[in-house]
């Protein structure tokens, strides 16, 4: 039964909320964006649980047996980290992966077949978010250089990118996130099809993501805990924080964390109360 | 349309929130636009989180519940509903006409809200022009013609300011034409935006994000689907990312008649009745604290602030309305960490001119009578942030000293305030007059006589001016904060009412922008 007032909330609380606790594991020191590439570093805060610095990184470790096609709704999130950063609640869905180690078309999609779809104001509309590259192999020798990508865009349409994107080093170290750039008047992505690679790096891997946004918790002084209240507070409606549904195939899907602004190593712990509508 | 309280909170759990995004990336260091020094021309980004395009069934429009966001430059953003006010070649010196000000139903009147209007660089300028833009008024007078903006050499696409208006002037209703002179071989284009605001948000500090719960906050927006939403942030010219996410909730196309409020600000179900009745009227104002005043002596009791050199006038509304109140005030200055009041002005209770070292009184009027939400009959309101204004500069003595006779917020007459100004404050000099008032006074109702010594020439006068709310500024890039109207008893305000931006803590030339909404109260 959808809920249709405060107290129904609060009852399937009572009844079958539960807390998700995320410990978590240290970023190490990446690097630091720049005007050219993305202007924004971003942490993709991995758990200890599951985790292997870069190469496997999990988010929000869900209760074991959860359905994925339930609606699993955020109540609220307290989290903490010794960083003054702004956090963002994210669904990490995997695009594919970028190889900078050779010029042209370097995308290669995953089989899992865009885009993604969730109930949104009452209607099943397609999922946009922020287009994340998550350096999982460093690059060496030369800053790759992107020359432009191919996307559709919050709305659907197909874009041809004319903006270039040159990682921030020649050794853009592990772990780096960046947010690539848009066309001018572009909110999201609801896919990319192609990263043209114009400069190759002798090393250098990553993994592309669209970053859907579900909840922001900033954590305003560093080493203490801030909370998110989205019943009460700052959103006044909890998100569904389920994986999206895609077109065809299976989806890599994380419930993860991301902090935006800092690339010194960080380290974050989070609680999030979640509940699912049933 | 109506959607209640109720239907609110269960669109959010049960339909979830829709959601647009803002994404923009500044590869280089903007330029401030505009010529005159402190306008509000504080440049950056503008994202485009359009409203959903497309309306589900039974559906009439989006709600806008909630935005998040966060940049690495710090600064204030504004969240808002664009007009398109036409566009300016600036090679061929052509002005490409855009629209008015809409026409629609505000406080249950078909009407227009003047708006204030953003100048942005389309794309990058090359060599330098001065443009004149002529333009309607807030009260419909056409011809009237903006400051003259000497635009940046070479200003960068995304370079925003706020157009300057002529001396009196509130707002825009249209703009009818934009002449373009100088320059060496120019190209490029300028758009011409009208802000009806949604919001203004702070960043407070760089790497916190920020985020706005709009009902909670008193801000109700009702918008079609495919209408677009803007939004500009202010107060850094830095390169930079920001990323946001504004979220709506679909508002149904059937429901019971709305009834309206007899007190609007009592809850959100009353805020959202009262939008839904009659349509809240979302103001704006380009506050221009110019020039640099002198600043209070603290050890006299003073304390220094400013005053907005014009007036927001309170618009017409239907006559089954009895007023309107304030439901929301956000404000930020872009240089200056001060806070602010939004005040009433309710009269100007009187005034002296100075020559040749005698002081001649000039009567002014009583407090006006009004009612408070909740309170039957309406009474005298005292003012309880009375402020002396230089009107002409003091001068030809050392500190000027000036003596208030008044009757206070009981009735009581002969009471009076003593003010030490300081030396030959200029034109615009503003004093609060609250911590001088006689004994436990808090408010004046009516002054019997001004007498001003120590100086040789000049004018002041006393406005009567009543508190409706305050907004503190934390850091110099304008954190606003949130309040809801104060004092907690609304005051109903009438049409043709006047109201002050004013500002508290410094005394130096700033530029600041400030929002605010009337909501129609129920007669």
């Amino acid at each position: 039964m959808s809920w249709a007032t405060f107290d129904d909330l609060v009852d399937a609380d009572a009844a079958y909320g539960f807390d998700v606790p995320f410990i978590g594991a240290p970023t190490g020191t990446t690097t630091a964006a720049s005007a050219n590439s993305g202007g924004v570093a971003v942490h993709v805060l991995p758990t200890l649980l599951g985790t292997t610095l870069w190469s496997t990184v999990k988010g929000v470790n869900l209760q074991s047996g959860f359905d994925a096609t339930k609606d699993l709704r955020c109540l609220h999130l307290k989290n903490g980290s010794v960083r003054q950063l702004t956090f963002w609640l994210c669904r990490l869905n995997k695009i594919g992966v970028v190889d900078f180690t050779n010029t042209g078309q370097r995308l290669t999609h995953d089989a899992c077949t865009y885009p993604l779809t969730r109930t949104r104001g009452r209607v099943s509309r397609n999922v946009f978010g922020f287009p994340l590259l998550h350096v999982t192999t460093a690059t060496s020798t030369t800053a790759p250089i992107i020359s432009s990508i191919d996307y559709k865009n919050q709305d659907g349409a197909s874009v041809t990118g004319t903006q270039s994107f040159t990682l921030p080093a020649t050794n853009t170290l592990a772990g780096t996130g960046l947010l690539l750039s848009l066309e001018d008047g572009d909110g999201g992505v609801q896919d990319i099809t192609a990263v043209n690679v114009g400069t190759a790096s002798s090393a250098g891997v990553a993994d592309l993501y669209m970053a859907e946004p579900m909840l922001q918790s900033s954590v305003v002084v560093a080493g203490h805990v801030s909370q998110a209240d989205m019943v009460r507070g700052s959103r006044f409606g909890p998100p569904c924080v389920s994986p999206a549904t895609p077109t065809a195939g299976s989806l890599t899907s994380e419930l993860a964390a991301i902090a935006l602004g800092g690339q010194a190593t960080n380290i974050a712990n989070l609680m999030a109360r979640m509940v699912e509508q049933r | 349309m109506l959607l209640t309280a109720e239907q609110a909170f269960a669109e959010r759990m049960a339909g979830g929130h829709d959601y647009s995004l803002g994404d923009i990336h500044v590869r280089a260091t903007r330029s401030n636009p505009l010529s005159l020094p402190s306008t509000t021309a504080r440049n950056g980004p503008t994202f485009k989180p359009d409203v959903p395009a497309s309306l589900p069934s039974g559906v009439g429009g989006y709600l806008l519940d909630s935005v998040e966001g966060y940049d690495t430059i710090g600064g204030p953003w504004l969240i808002f509903e664009p007009v398109d006010m036409g566009s300016l070649d600036t090679a061929s010196g052509v002005y490409t006409p855009g629209v008015a000000s809409p026409q629609r139903t505000y406080l249950g009147l078909s009407q227009r809200v003047p708006v204030q209007v953003l100048v942005e660089m389309a794309t990058d300028m090359v060599s330098q022009r001065t443009i004149q833009v002529t333009y309607t008024n807030q009260d419909g007078v056409t011809g009237r013609q903006a400051a003259s903006h000497t635009i940046t050499v070479n200003a960068l696409k995304n370079s925003l300011g706020l157009l300057v208006l002529a001396a009196g002037d509130t707002g825009v209703l249209e703009i009818t034409n934009v002449t373009a002179t100088g320059g060496t071989s120019p190209s490029g284009t300028i758009i011409f935006t009208g802000i009806l605001p949604d919001v203004l948000m702070p960043t407070t500090t760089v790497g916190v994000s920020t985020s706005c719960n709009l009902l909670s906050e008193g801000i109700v927006r009702r918008r079609r689907a495919g209408s677009k939403t803007r939004s500009a942030m202010f107060a850094s010219q830095a390169a930079g990312r920001g990323i946001g996410q504004v979220n709506w909730i679909c508002d149904p196309s059937t429901g019971p008649a709305p009834v309206g409020s007899l007190d609007p600000t009592a809850s959100i179900a009353d805020l959202m009745q009262a939008d839904a009745k009659w349509g809240t009227w979302p103001e704006a104002a380009n506050i221009r604290h110019t020039p640099g005043t002198a600043a209070a002596v603290a050890t006299a009791g003073g304390v220094t602030m400013q005053t907005w050199d014009r007036e927001k006038a309170v618009p017409a509304y239907h006559s089954d309305v009895d007023g309107v109140v304030v439901t929301n005030y956000r404000a930020s200055f872009f240089n200056t960490t001060s806070e602010s009041y939004l005040l009433f002005r309710g009269a100007t209770l009187g005034a002296a001119t100075i020559a040749a070292g005698s002081s001649t009184f000039v009567s002014g009027s009583a407090m006006p009578s009004r009612r408070y939400c909740g309170k039957p009959a309406a009474q005298q309101i005292p003012a309880d942030m009375p402020t002396l204004r230089v009107t002409t500069a003091l001068s030809g003595g050392t500190v000027a000293t000036v003596v208030i006779t008044y009757t206070n917020q009981d009735g009581t007459g002969g009471r009076a305030a003593t003010l030490v100004l300081g030396t030959n404050p200029g034109v615009g000099s503003s004093y609060l007059i609250t911590p001088c008032l006689q004994g436990t006074d808090t408010g004046i109702l009516s002054v019997q006589n001004i007498s001003v010594t120590g100086v040789n020439a000049g004018a002041v006068q006393v406005a009567g001016f009543k508190a409706i709310a305050t907004d503190m500024h934390y850091t110099s890039s304008g954190a606003a904060n949130v309040q809801l109207a104060m004092p907690k008893r609304h005051l109903i305000l009438q049409t043709g009412d006047l109201l002050n931006v004013a500002k508290f803590g410094t005394n130096a030339s700033t530029a600041g922008f400030a929002t605010w909404d009337y909501s129609a109260v129920n007669k």
